[in-house]
């Protein structure tokens, strides 16, 4: 065998071996579903490998991630112009959302609500805290806390984590808007929380301290164009924290050349440490709208369709 | 004449949020700009200036579903 041959035949296995490093083939692999239609989701909460999702038709729909199942319920009882958003559940297993502005709900895996309790100021956010709830209220006054905790039906609450809702060059409402704060699941040390701007997270521990961790990879997105759009393409989609700490990011991304937007959800599923180092980033095939679950390299993604898809990561 | 320079601060207002290029998200401001148009018509000071707060937060319930929404 001449050396020409033996050059090429190992320049060609080191370009194999880089192609297989670089873009190694994602599975993609449906599990079941479709779990739900094309509608809107207006919170989510997961505990261990079951998650529940509040749904913008006024149900809540329980998935069973091992068995392969799930149940919906619609909420009851609720008047005809009261809509719910956001769920948060706590170590205890309670579920509780936000019925309109000023009402907090307890609600059952049946979709009964069964403790209702009024709300001094009109609140956009709840998400689970542990032990507690932790709360986002309406402030159009920036700079100020943007999270605070507490006990459903408590009155005393204190700031939770060093997240600030910002001072920025729109008028109020669109400054309002532009600090509204997203919550992923956790399975580890911290709580995901982010701005709908920013690719970054503020991860905050039981303790209620917090870091902010920048995220490589994901786009910036000018905040006007945030607005301007009815499918705008957002840094951040949602995230979880597995038991592990590996930090999950589910993003807008890039759809493909070509691809209409009707698809709701992100193209780019990336995972991270908890000092923010990119571990790998991946183009998804089809758009997924929420993490499910996490579990070793496995990640449970809820596809644009609505079925669940297991994928490797 | 009170009238008129709350009307006209309002509809600023609203424009200002829809100077930027192509506002696609006309369903929330247009109701924004709509919002603060039947505010401005209150007769009452508070109450109008209620509403005008009022329009903020349905504004803001409006993009919400985009920004956050699953």
């Amino acid at each position: 065998m001449s050396m020409d041959v033996i050059r090429s035949i190992v320049l060609a296995a080191a370009v194999a071996g880089c192609a297989r490093h670089g873009s190694p083939a994602l599975s993609w692999e449906v599990k079941f579903g479709p779990v739900l239609g094309n509608e809107l989701i207006v919170g989510h909460a997961i505990a261990g490998r079951t998650a529940w999702l509040t749904m913008g038709g006024d149900a809540i729909i329980q998935v069973d991630l091992d068995s392969a199942r799930f149940t919906r319920a619609a909420l009851h009882p609720l008047h005809p112009d009261e809509h719910v958003w956001g769920l948060a559940r706590t170590n205890a297993g309670e579920m509780w959302t936000l019925i309109g502005r000023t009402t907090l709900a307890q609600i059952e895996d049946d979709g009964g609500i069964v403790r209702r309790i009024a709300l001094d100021e009109p609140h956009v956010g709840v998400f689970g805290g542990g032990k507690e709830l932790v709360f986002q209220i309406m402030n159009l006054h920036p700079p100020a806390a943007a999270l605070e905790a507490g006990p459903p039906g408590g009155a005393t609450r204190h700031s939770w984590s060093g997240m600030r809702i910002r001072d920025l060059p729109f008028t109020r409402g669109a400054v309002a808007a532009l600090n509204l704060v997203s919550c992923g699941a956790t399975a580890g040390a911290v709580m995901p929380c982010w701005f709908p701007d920013q690719p970054s997270l503020t991860l905050t521990d039981r303790s209620g301290a917090s870091r902010d961790l920048t995220l490589d990879g994901l786009p910036v997105v000018a905040p006007e164009l945030l607005l301007a759009s009815d499918n705008p393409r957002r840094p951040i989609r949602d995230v979880l924290v597995s038991g592990a700490n590996a930090v999950w990011v589910l993003g807008s991304g890039e759809s493909p050349a070509g691809e209409a937007s009707a698809r709701p959800g992100g193209w780019l599923l990336a995972r991270y440490d908890l000092d923010g180092r990119l571990f790998r980033r991946v183009q998804l095939p089809e758009p997924a709208r929420l993490i499910l679950g996490v579990r070793d390299d496995t990640c449970l993604l809820l596809a644009w369709d609505g079925r669940v898809v297991e994928v490797r990561l | 004449m009170q009238r008129c320079i709350l009307l006209a601060i309002f509809v600023l207002a609203a424009m200002s949020a829809t100077a930027q290029p192509s506002y696609a998200s006309v369903g929330c401001t247009t109701d924004l700009a709509n919002c603060y148009q039947r505010a401005a018509g209150v007769d009452s000071f508070w109450y109008r200036w209620a509403a005008g707060l009022d329009c903020e937060l349905d504004f803001v319930e409006c993009a919400r579903i985009k920004l956050i929404g699953g």
